[in-house]
């Protein structure tokens, strides 16, 4: 087999949502938890041009697969997902925005989750970050730090 | 599947002063590395129930838009040159005179109404893909003093595993805003960067209608080493 590098990365930009809001979806199939939250950058401010992606290996969340949102005005974001299984995160997510060079994987779990093989190679002095925040009921709340104190682990997978 | 680390300079610093946007956005931990069946799962398929005609970004208003005609084409492969098949491809861009048709595009340039300007399509069994569109210009941007972005298309692209995902852009060759532009000069590695410039193609250029660009695009991932070798 040849060696070839992959083709590097490149910010998504402010003006990404007309291209790709075909595939905006904040509600999956099954859906009995309402995740909402903020992305927030380093001093705190909340980052208003950003995107998620939500995902779930095996499960279509929607009829594209996934869910994708965009932040408001105010940072904001709101998906509605299945309930987690066992030692699994509730979903993989991946965070664009524009000044993010990258896209960064990570993911959001809840106490369901906090037993499988992910968590376990999180370090444990930052895995609070992936931890959402019961607020009601099967509402929950969970913030993307991009930047800073209990800055969210993001990952590279191996 | 296994994902090799990049090699140094080879991905964009998260934190790349002279863009400014990064210095409140990039994140400062290293990205923690993680062993993940999801990683190499191939669930996420985008492909089986959307319908898929927006190859032809030319075709989207009454009539044609302005600008000059151009098709992009090239092969999505992984890092052992195996294509990716089936996969979507995501495209957005600005008109011919450097403005989006978003609500957030405050540039005094004309809009098109005839260019929304975004595309998608799907990678055939060879890997490849084509799309019709126009040349966008170049755009202003408040980053620094008489800051303009290279003339560029945006890309989104899924692969065929999750780790693949890619968002980059695809820029023309020879531009002379190369030099300037602090998100281009992001990625420290020359080869890096020239990879994400197309070519001009005479082959690919259709006589009397539209000229040819060639981008080839690599996503991560490895074929795994069988255990015991
Ligand atoms: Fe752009």
């Amino acid at each position: 087999m040849s060696e070839t590098a992959f083709t590097t990365h490149q910010t998504i930009g402010p003006f990404f949502h007309d291209g790709l809001r075909w595939a905006f979806v904040a509600d999956a199939k099954d859906a009995t938890i309402t995740l909402t939250g903020r992305v927030l950058d380093g001093s705190g401010t909340p980052v208003s041009d950003a995107m998620l992606e939500a995902w779930r290996p095996g499960a279509a969340l929607s009829d594209v697969g996934l869910l994708r949102v965009a932040t408001d005005k105010d940072g904001r974001y709101s998906m509605r997902l299945p309930a987690a299984r066992s030692g699994e995160p509730l979903a993989h997510i991946c965070v664009f925005a524009r000044g993010l060079l990258n896209h960064y994987f990570t993911a959001v779990f809840d106490e369901a989750g906090i037993d499988g093989d992910l968590w376990a190679q999180i370090p444990e002095a930052r895995r609070a970050t992936l931890l959402a925040t019961p607020i009601n009921g099967e509402h929950l709340q969970w913030d993307v730090k991009l930047q800073g104190d209990n800055e969210t682990v993001f990952f590279d997978y191996r | 599947m296994k994902f090799t680390s990049p090699r140094p300079g080879q991905l964009p610093n998260n934190v790349h002063p002279p863009y400014k946007s990064t210095l409140a956005r990039g994140p400062h931990q290293p990205r923690v590395e993680v062993l993940s069946r999801a990683a190499a799962d191939q669930s996420l398929r985008l492909t089986r129930s959307i319908a898929l005609r927006d190859a032809d970004l030319t075709s989207q208003g009454q009539s044609a838009p302005l600008g000059q005609a151009i098709t992009v084409s090239g092969r999505v492969v992984d890092e052992d040159g195996r294509p990716i098949r089936d996969s979507l491809i995501e495209v957005w861009q600005c008109n011919a005179a450097g403005r989006y048709a978003h609500v957030k595009d405050d540039h005094d340039a004309p809009l098109d109404a005839d260019f929304p300007g975004f595309g998608k399509m799907l990678t055939d069994s060879d890997g490849r893909y084509h799309f019709k569109t126009i040349k966008p210009g170049a755009y202003p941007w408040g980053n620094h003093h008489n800051a303009w972005r290279p003339a560029h298309i945006h890309f989104s692209l899924f692969g065929n595993v999750y780790a693949q995902r890619l968002i980059t852009q695809m820029y023309f060759p020879d531009d002379p805003l190369f030099p300037f532009d602090p998100i281009f000069n992001s990625i420290a590695d020359k080869a890096a960067r020239a990879r994400l410039v197309s070519r001009f193609s005479l082959d690919e250029t259709v006589s009397g209608v539209s000229l040819g660009y060639v981008f080839d695009i690599v996503l991560r991932g490895r074929s795994a080493t069988p255990t015991g070798i």
